[in-house]
């Protein structure tokens, strides 16, 4: 696969760089860092766990500061777990006084089940949940977990966020230096959005199985991401994961390919995905 | 001595119908757990008596009253049908802790009316308040305008943010026992010229302790404040009126009925006299301001908060002490409001707590003008040391940080809104894991922290977790899990009321292989189970279950359940 020329984390590729794709490439690197002012370029990108789902990133990895969407398909999709296994992951990371950081959760739903949370290796010692009964509140409590720069992550499952607000959010983000994960359903995928980068997490199934009872493992779930948008990178990827539940581990379980889908400019707004696409050369 | 009592009556569910509106008008009752007993019911709302719940009752007799709907479980609440009588009862628990501490808060809220306000824990569960109003009649004109005042406050719902109002009967005599006896029993009274009754539910005996052999003689034995086994004994010896027992030679009452009888009759009498012990004992933290004019504007209102808890902070610094509990009183003429804030760490940085007050305080409605403010630390601790950092955050400055978050958090919305989760061991998923709260709590922070709620639960019989000043903020002790526990057996989702399904299986106690929920139909591609879960005969209605995790065709996961009794199928959770 030949590595696209206009992608600014290209290191090495087999033909030489025109003068002006390197100028086009330093001037995306300006915008980049004068959009993302308050993410440290400095330190490295946190992993996700899994390669391949960095590579989907345009840092090939989640920096401190960003927003992340993570939408999901369907009902039991899976879109919860990946991007709570990922906030567990962050954390780890980012130990303060000898342990993992803190994670702080939110959900829309009476029915979170926070014991399932701690089963994916939440530090129950790092752990705030937060539960409110308004959207105000509710908005109002995850723009001040963004804000501190103690918190290492922020889980938070809620689905209608006005663009004012957003943008709110985003800046809360880059303040506090968070990760912020934000679990929301897919048909909020066509709104405006201020994430850095928004996913779409469908479940893979397959065929049915002949008929045994199983104890009490499972063979971890196979989903498949498709990154929407990118602030700074190529949208339309996708990448299959296999999410091993027992031994909490993400894997890849195919080799991503590029979609057909036509790259995305920059700009979030969804008007601009009906612009007339840039062909490859 | 003059004092007023404050009878609070099914105290329990006034206070639930307080913090939770929705559950007003309709049958709500509280039981708790007894090792011996088992859960038994200890309150119930009116609408619940009627339909036949008595305290006492075991919860399994009480839910039976819930009629035959097998399909719903039987703690839900069905759509609401207007009276409320054809609801479900919803049974909750006891929460004691909860308890004590609104009745605190009330107690705080009557000390407008007297100086000394005391709780009365003599029949287990605090729910009466004992004011001592000695010489206060003046104040208000006389001291049957005092208890008109604090009837009517109460009726008006002055005490609680929402106006609902509390139920309370009143009280006015010379010794404890004799206010006590009479807020609860007054209805026991004859008519009688000397007795007075300023309002509704609320009784003045004249000054005088000649007249209270008298006066008390009908009032029942259990006006005595003993126990309830020496209460059944004096029955079935045909002593039920103080009078008659007050007939009887003392000296044989302590030989046969031990000295706590006879103890309760003196004071009572007036001839031993009783100390009221005050909930609030009087504190060297606090600073206060008086307004010239009565102040409307809130700059004004709020720079005046910040001068105060600047002067508290640097009197708190000097003793090298941190507040953990703040609260800020702001009188309007008569009426005022308080702000309590409970804070994770001790701190005496006045920004902020000025900053979590006003986060309370902008959102609060005064009812007039401010005539005057004051602020007092309730609690405090030592403080933790830091070193200052010259240049910059550094990740040292995290625990502070994120014990300001959780200040925030709570101060804004309340402290059972910040939470982490516990494990408990236990067979039924909603009732294995508990939320514990993270903000110092308003009883004390230094001794056994209260108020832990069951999830899906919101009372719980609070357990001991003994917090102290720490120089980093412990979110909490790390529970085990047990190592069954992975993602892949509990869902992220777990519904509170789990949903019909209509399920297609080969065999009647065969494994799912098609199921239809919310107009959608799924086929099963995967299934592992089944996970038998049961529950216990003692816990009411026992749970006998089959559980099964899914996974549809299209590779989404879900947590189904066959209901052992009847073989109905139900939507437990979602593998989100």
């Amino acid at each position: 696969m030949n590595p696209c020329p206009f992608s600014a984390t290209a290191s090495s590729h087999s033909w030489p760089i025109s003068p002006r794709e390197r100028e086009i490439a330093a001037l995306r690197r300006e915008v980049r860092t004068i959009e993302g002012a308050g993410q440290s370029w400095d330190e490295p990108p946190l992993t996700t766990g899994c390669r391949e789902l960095d590579n989907l990133f345009a840092e090939k990895g989640l920096r401190r500061g960003s927003l992340i969407e993570w939408l999901s398909a369907e009902p039991g999709g899976g879109a919860w777990s990946l991007s709570l296994f990922i906030a567990c992951q962050m954390a780890r990371q980012s130990p303060s006084g000898g342990r993992d950081g803190a994670v702080a959760m939110l959900a829309e739903h009476n029915d979170f089940y926070p014991l399932a949370a701690l089963a994916w290796g939440a530090d129950p010692q790092r752990l705030i949940l937060i539960h409110t009964r308004h959207r105000a509140d509710r908005l109002w409590a995850l723009d001040q977990c963004l804000r501190c720069p103690a918190v290492a992550a922020v889980w938070a499952a809620v689905d209608a966020i006005d663009p004012h607000t957003f943008r709110r959010l985003q800046l809360a983000a880059e303040e506090g230096g968070v990760i912020g994960l934000l679990v929301r359903d897919a048909r909020v995928r066509d709104e405006p959005s201020w994430s850095h980068a928004q996913l779409l997490v469908r479940p893979l199934g397959g065929p049915r199985q002949p008929e045994r009872v199983r104890e009490r493992t499972s063979n971890g779930r196979r989903l498949q991401v498709e990154l929407l948008r990118s602030r700074h990178g190529v949208a339309g990827q996708t990448v299959e994961l296999t999410l091993d539940d027992v031994r909490r581990s993400l894997s890849q379980a195919e080799v991503p390919h590029q979609s057909k889908t036509p790259i995305t400019n920059i700009f979030h707004h969804p008007r601009s995905l009906a612009r007339r696409p840039i062909a490859y050369r | 001595m003059r004092v007023l009592a404050l009878h609070l009556p099914n105290w329990p569910i006034q206070r639930l119908l307080a913090a939770r509106p929705e559950l007003r008008g309709r049958p709500v009752a509280l039981y708790a757990e007894s090792p011996r007993r088992g859960e038994r019911v200890v309150a119930m709302s009116d609408v619940a008596q009627r339909r036949g719940v008595r305290a006492g009752m075991p919860l399994a007799e009480a839910d039976s009253l819930n009629g035959l709907e097998m399909a719903n479980p039987p703690r839900s609440i069905p759509v609401a049908c207007g009276s409320g009588f054809n609801e479900a009862i919803r049974f909750l628990r006891h929460d004691p802790p909860a308890d004590r501490a609104a009745l605190t808060q009330l107690a705080l809220f009557c000390e407008r009316f007297s100086p000394l306000v005391a709780s009365d824990d003599s029949q287990g569960e605090p729910c009466d308040l004992l004011l001592d109003v000695t010489g206060l009649g003046r104040l208000f004109q006389s001291e049957e305008n005092l208890v008109r005042l604090v009837s009517e406050t109460m009726a008006q719902g002055a005490a609680n943010p929402d106006g609902y109002p509390v139920i309370a009967r009143l009280a006015i005599a010379d010794t404890v026992g004799a206010a006590w006896a009479l807020a609860r029993f007054s209805q026991a009274l004859r008519s009688n010229q000397q007795i007075t009754r300023p309002a509704k539910d609320a009784i003045l005996l004249p000054p005088g302790r000649e007249h209270l052999r008298r006066l008390l003689a009908p009032l029942p034995v259990a006006g005595l404040r003993i126990a309830e086994e020496t209460v059944t004994l004096l029955h079935e010896l045909g002593v039920t009126r103080i009078g008659e027992l007050l007939k009887l030679p003392r000296r044989s009452l302590a030989a046969r009925f031990g000295e706590q009888l006879p103890r309760r009759i003196a004071q009572l009498l007036g001839e031993d006299e009783e100390c009221l012990e005050a909930i609030r004992p009087p504190t060297e933290f606090f600073a206060e301001h008086d307004f010239e004019h009565p102040a409307t504007r809130p700059d004004a209102i709020a720079a005046a908060l910040e001068d105060m808890m600047t002067r508290l902070a640097k009197l708190l610094e000097k003793k090298g002490q941190g507040a953990t509990r703040l609260v800020t009183r702001i009188r309007c003429g008569d009426a005022g409001r308080d702000i309590h804030v409970g804070l994770f760490q001790p701190t005496a940085r006045a920004d902020h707590w000025f900053e979590l007050t006003n986060m309370q305080l902008a959102r609060m409605r005064l009812p007039a003008a401010v005539t005057s403010l004051s602020v007092e630390a309730t609690l405090t601790a030592e403080l933790c040391e830091r070193q200052v950092e010259l240049f910059g955050q550094s990740s040292r400055d995290h625990p502070r940080r994120l014990a300001e978050l959780v200040d925030r958090l709570s101060s804004r919305l309340g402290r059972e809104a910040v939470t982490r989760p516990v494990f408990r061991h236990d067979a039924q998923p909603e009732r294995a894991c508990d939320l514990e709260p993270l903000a110092g709590n308003l009883a004390a922070t230094h001794s056994s922290g209260k108020g832990v709620r069951r999830f899906f639960r919101k009372t719980s019989g609070g357990k001991n977790n003994v917090k102290g000043p720490k120089k980093e903020p412990d979110l909490g002790r790390p529970r085990a899990l047990p190592g069954w526990l992975n993602p892949s057996v509990r869902p992220l989702r777990i519904l509170e009321d789990p949903a019909p399904l209509t399920v297609i299986a080969i065999a009647p106690h065969g494994p799912p292989m098609q199921f239809s929920f919310h107009n959608r139909h799924y086929r099963v591609a995967e299934y592992w189970g089944p996970e038998r879960i049961e529950t216990g005969w003692w816990r009411g209605r026992s749970l006998r279950r089959d559980y099964y995790r899914v996974q549809t065709d299209r590779g989404a996961r879900f947590w189904i359940f066959r209901r052992l009794c009847d073989r109905t199928w139900f939507l437990q959770g979602v593998f989100e």
